[in-house]
């Protein structure tokens, strides 16, 4: 069966190539950046999707993801599971963090993540965040599914992922899914 | 603002005969990312999963001790989370079965930014390893670590308990170009 339109991240199914379209990318230069933001997003998609590399200055830092410039705590939850390496663990905050777990140097530790915005042009409903992702140090690292909820029913039009500093070679590119 | 389709298919393989192993050489450079998936069962006699390894070169499979990863998995029962260093390939689990009862899972691996010649190559690889005959199921997710800045243009996937998988598996590379 073909499911045009099912995340990429999912485990099963086939995606059509023109119901998956490069929207925006940014590359973090050699001066560092303290946010990614994605602006004037097409409301033409069903689901966005963000692939990144990611390198902080300490790995195992979270980022924190806000929407349409909504950027107090407590109107985002959190909940994670994750894998430490020798135990499996889960957590919740009212904060918005994600990208969780991030990497760090770019030859030692860089991390991945792929989120998944669902249905982010629905006005009827709070808006669910997931995303697959982690860093591994051949010998540390952490790996995550985690959730973010937005406790807002507006359509997301701007996204901003916020940290103290990303590296240089820092990519977050983001993808429109029909 | 750019935008352009992608998610395209480079490449698939399927098994016309057990094999132990799958290659995928000369990848194009010209996406961002690279998604494989694989629908696979192995043969094991003793066990109902199997550890399968990915690894990866630029001009020949590196079979090295440069990979690591770290895992997180449930069997039904219980979560775990555990950790390969100085591996030989990047590990996880995969269906198995004594015989063929048509089952297949499915195993997605993504690897970001392959093509750069900069950074260590991290990749996320999802896997279930359910079969229909036993209760012994497990579905898990590892992050992966590749020490090398070469630009990956060859993976192999294969089956790290010296057994094969049998035909009928399929295996497919995508491409995903960022704008």
């Amino acid at each position: 069966m073909i499911l045009p339109g099912i995340l990429a991240s999912g485990i099963s199914g086939h995606l059509f190539s023109s119901n998956y379209v490069s929207l925006q990318t940014v590359t973090v230069g050699s001066g560092g950046a303290s946010s990614v933001i994605f602006s004037s997003i097409p409301q033409t998609y069903t689901h966005l999707q963000i692939r990144a590399l990611t390198l902080g200055t300490v790995a195992g830092n979270a980022g924190k993801i806000h929407f349409n410039s909504d950027t107090t705590d407590s109107h985002y939850w959190n909940h994670y599971v994750y894998g430490s390496g020798s135990s499996a663990s889960s957590a919740a905050y009212n904060q918005p963090y994600l990208p969780e777990f991030m990497g760090s140097g770019a030859t030692t530790s860089p991390g991945a993540s792929i989120i998944d915005i669902l249905d982010y042009t629905n006005t009827n409903k709070n808006k669910t965040i997931r995303e697959i992702g982690g860093y591994d140090a051949n010998g540390s690292g952490y790996i995550t599914l985690s959730s973010v909820l937005w406790l807002n029913t507006s359509a997301i039009t701007t996204i901003e992922i916020d940290l103290s500093s990303f590296q240089q070679y820092s990519q977050f590119a983001l993808y429109g899914v029909k | 603002m750019a935008s352009a389709a992608t998610y395209t298919p480079i490449a698939t393989q399927t098994l016309a005969s057990n094999a132990s192993s799958v290659s995928f050489t000369s990848i194009p450079q010209t996406y961002t990312d690279l998604v494989l998936v694989a629908n696979v069962l192995g043969y094991y006699s003793v066990a109902t999963y199997i550890g399968v390894g990915i690894q990866v070169g630029n001009g020949a499979i590196d079979t090295g001790t440069n990979y690591s990863s770290t895992m997180l998995s449930g069997d039904g029962s219980s979560a775990a989370s555990s950790r390969a260093t100085n591996a030989v390939s990047a590990g996880f689990w995969a269906t198995a079965l004594a015989a063929d009862n048509g089952t297949r899972n499915t195993v997605v691996t993504h690897f970001l930014n392959y093509s750069n010649t900069t950074t260590y190559k991290t990749w996320l690889t999802r896997f279930n390893a359910q079969q229909t005959t036993n209760s012994t199921n497990i579905v898990g997710t590892t992050v992966n670590l590749w020490r090398n800045t070469a630009a990956i243009n060859q993976i192999s996937f294969g089956d790290f308990n010296g057994t094969n998988f049998y035909s009928g598996s399929t295996f497919t590379l995508y491409g995903i170009a960022s704008a």
